[in-house]
C-alpha cells in the first residue's frame, strides 16, 4: 500500500513532466533539429574518412558508422535531462517546497528526467530511421542477445550515472550564485570525451586508459562500443566494474552534498 | 557620426567588461571550458589526420586552418554580437522602449552593446595559430592573404545579417533562444570544409545556407582553389542578405508593441 502510494506520486510527476514537455513543442523540436545537425557533422567526418580506405583505427566503415548512429541514439537517451533545473530551483528558493512536502528530492528530479528521456527516445529513433533511409550507411545490426543485454544494462546505468553527476554539479548552487560555468565545463568534457564525436579507443592507448578510469566514456562510448560487438567480454566486465564504482561513489557524494547543502540553505522572502 | 558611435560603443564595452569581471570565477571557468573544447577538437583533427593523411583531399595543416577559420568567424561574431542573446529579455520586459528613445540607432544597441570579454581573450592565441599555419602553407601569397581577410569580412557581414534576422524574430515572436542556437549549430557545420558533405548536403550548405561561404571560402582562397566567380558570389550574397536583414528589421520594428506597463 505504502509502496504503491509512493510510486503513484512519482508516476504523477512523470506524467506532469511529459505533458509539460508537450506544451513547449517548438523548443523541443528545435532541440531535436540541433541534435540532427550535430549528428550530420560527425557522420560526414567519418563518411569522408572512409572514402579512400576500408579500415581506420581498427574500425571498418560499417562498424564506425554504426557506432556513430548508435552513439547518437544513446546520447539522446542519456543526456536529455532536466536535472540542471535543480540549480535554478535552489537559487530561486523553490527548493523550500521539498522541505514541506512528502517528496524525495532525488526521486522527484529523476522522475522528471525519465519523462524527458522517453520523449527524446521516441523522436530520436524516428530521426535515425529517416537519416538511415536518406544516407543509406552500411550498418552492423547486432543480434547477439547477450551483447544486447549488456548494451541495455550499460544504458540504464549510464542514465543513472549522468543523473547523479549532473545532480551533484547542480547542488553546487547551494554555495555558488551561478553554476552555469560548471555546467559548461561538464558539457565540454562530455562532448569531447563522452565518445559522441569519436570512439575513445582511437586515442593513444595511455590517454584512452586514463579516460576509461573517468566517468565520461560511460555515458556514450561504453554502450555504443559494446553494441558494435568489437569489445571483448573481459573489457565489458572491466567497464561495468568501473561504472559501478563511479555509481556507488557518486551516489554517496550526492547524498552528502545534498545533506550539507540543505543544512547550509537559508530560506528568505515571502 | 562614426566617431560618435565608436565612443558610445566604447562606453558599452567598458560597462560590459566590468559586469563580466564581477563574476570572475564563472568567467574563468567559461574561459577554461572554451579553451579545452577548442584544444580537444583540434587534438581530434590531429589524431584523425595523423592516421588518414587527408580528409576530403586536405592535409593536416589545411584541415586545421578550416577549423581555426571557423573559430575566428564564430568568436568574432560572439565577441561583437553577444548582446543579441539577451535581446529577448529587453523585448518581453519592455526595456526595448528605452532603446528606441535614445539618440542612436536601436539596432546598434541591440547588436553590439554587450561585447564578450572571454572571446576577446581567446582571439589572441587563435590569431597566432592562424598566422603560424599560414607560414606552413607553401602556396601562400600576399594576394591570397588579402582575399582571405576580405572573405572573413564578408563572412562577418553574413553573420551580422543572421543576427539581425534573429533580433527581428525576437520582436515578431518574442522567441529568440532557439533561433540563435540553431544559427550557431548550422554555422558549426563549417568546422570542417564543406567538401566532407555528400551531395546534395554540400550544395545546400554552400549556396543556400551559406556555411560554405562563411567558413570554407576564406581558406579555399588562401589555398588558391577558389574561383573568382565564387569570390564575387560571396560578396553579392553577403550584401544581398545584409540588405534583406535590414528590411526584415524595419518590418519587425514597425510591428513592435511595447510590453511595458
Amino acid at each position: 500500500m505504502l509502496l504503491s502510494l509512493s510510486i503513484g506520486k512519482y508516476w504523477a510527476i512523470f506524467k506532469v513532466s511529459w505533458e509539460n514537455g508537450l506544451v513547449y513543442r517548438v523548443n523541443f523540436l528545435v532541440w531535436r533539429i540541433r541534435s540532427i545537425l550535430g549528428l550530420l557533422l560527425v557522420y560526414f567526418i567519418w563518411w569522408t574518412t572512409f572514402q579512400n580506405q576500408d579500415e581506420v583505427f581498427g574500425y571498418s566503415r560499417a562498424s564506425m558508422l554504426t557506432y556513430i548512429m548508435v552513439a547518437a541514439i544513446i546520447r539522446a537517451v542519456i543526456l536529455s535531462s532536466r536535472v540542471m533545473d535543480v540549480s535554478t530551483h535552489i537559487n530561486e528558493g523553490y527548493v523550500v517546497n521539498f522541505l514541506v512536502k512528502p517528496l524525495n528530492f532525488i526521486s522527484f528530479y529523476f522522475a522528471r528526467d525519465l519523462a524527458d528521456k522517453l520523449m527524446n527516445i521516441a523522436l530520436v529513433i524516428v530521426e535515425i530511421l529517416l537519416l538511415v533511409l536518406v544516407l543509406k550507411p552500411p550498418l552492423v545490426f547486432q543480434t547477439d542477445p547477450l551483447i544486447l543485454s549488456f548494451v541495455a544494462l550499460a544504458i540504464i546505468l549510464g542514465i543513472v550515472l549522468y543523473f547523479l553527476f549532473a545532480f551533484i554539479v547542480s547542488l553546487l548552487a547551494f554555495w555558488l550564485e551561478n553554476t552555469w560555468g560548471s555546467f559548461f565545463l561538464v558539457f565540454v568534457f562530455l562532448e569531447s570525451l563522452g565518445g559522441g564525436i569519436f570512439p575513445i579507443d582511437i586515442l593513444p592507448k595511455t590517454i584512452a586508459n586514463i579516460l576509461l578510469a573517468t566517468p565520461f566514456p560511460y555515458f556514450i562510448y561504453f554502450p555504443s562500443k559494446i553494441y558494435t560487438g568489437t569489445m571483448e567480454y573481459s573489457q565489458i566486465i572491466q567497464g561495468f566494474i568501473v561504472l559501478s564504482i563511479w555509481l556507488f561513489g557518486l551516489w554517496l557524494v550526492a547524498q552528502r552534498v545534498l545533506s550539507a547543502g540543505l543544512k547550509k540553505y537559508t530560506a528568505f522572502g515571502y | 557620426m562614426l566617431k560618435k558611435y565608436f565612443k558610445v560603443w566604447l562606453i558599452f564595452a567598458i560597462n560590459s567588461f566590468q559586469t563580466q569581471l564581477n563574476l570572475r570565477w564563472t568567467m574563468l571557468v567559461f574561459l577554461i571550458g572554451k579553451m579545452i573544447r577548442f584544444a580537444m577538437f583540434a587534438f581530434f583533427v590531429f589524431i584523425l589526420l595523423s592516421n588518414t593523411k587527408a580528409l576530403a583531399g586536405y592535409n593536416l595543416n589545411e584541415t586545421l586552418l578550416f577549423y581555426l577559420s571557423f573559430n575566428l568567424v564564430d568568436m568574432l561574431s560572439q565577441l561583437i554580437f553577444r548582446e543579441v542573446y539577451r535581446f529577448r529579455y529587453a523585448v518581453v520586459t519592455g526595456t526595448f522602449d528605452f532603446y528606441l528613445i535614445k539618440p542612436y540607432n536601436p539596432l546598434f544597441r541591440a547588436l553590439t552593446s554587450g561585447p564578450d570579454l572571454i572571446d576577446l581573450v581567446t582571439l589572441v592565441p587563435l590569431l597566432g595559430a592562424i598566422v603560424y599555419l599560414f607560414n606552413q602553407l607553401p602556396q601562400i601569397t600576399a594576394l591570397s592573404i588579402f582575399v582571405y581577410i576580405f572573405l572573413i569580412f564578408t563572412a562577418l557581414i553574413i553573420a551580422t545579417s543572421f543576427h539581425i534576422l534573429v533580433l527581428s524574430l525576437a520582436i515578431l515572436t518574442t522567441e529568440i533562444d532557439s533561433a540563435i542556437l540553431m544559427y550557431r549549430d548550422i554555422a558549426g557545420m563549417g568546422r570542417f570544409p564543406v567538401d566532407i558533405y555528400k551531395e546534395p548536403f554540400r550544395s545546400v550548405l554552400t549556396f543556400l545556407i551559406p556555411v560554405g561561404i562563411m567558413m570554407s571560402f576564406p581558406v579555399k582562397a588562401v589555398l588558391g582553389i577558389l574561383s573568382v566567380t565564387n569570390i564575387a558570389y560571396s560578396l553579392i550574397f553577403s550584401i544581398t542578405l545584409f540588405y534583406f536583414s535590414l528590411l526584415v528589421w524595419n518590418f519587425a520594428l514597425r510591428r513592435y508593441s511595447s510590453a511595458s506597463s
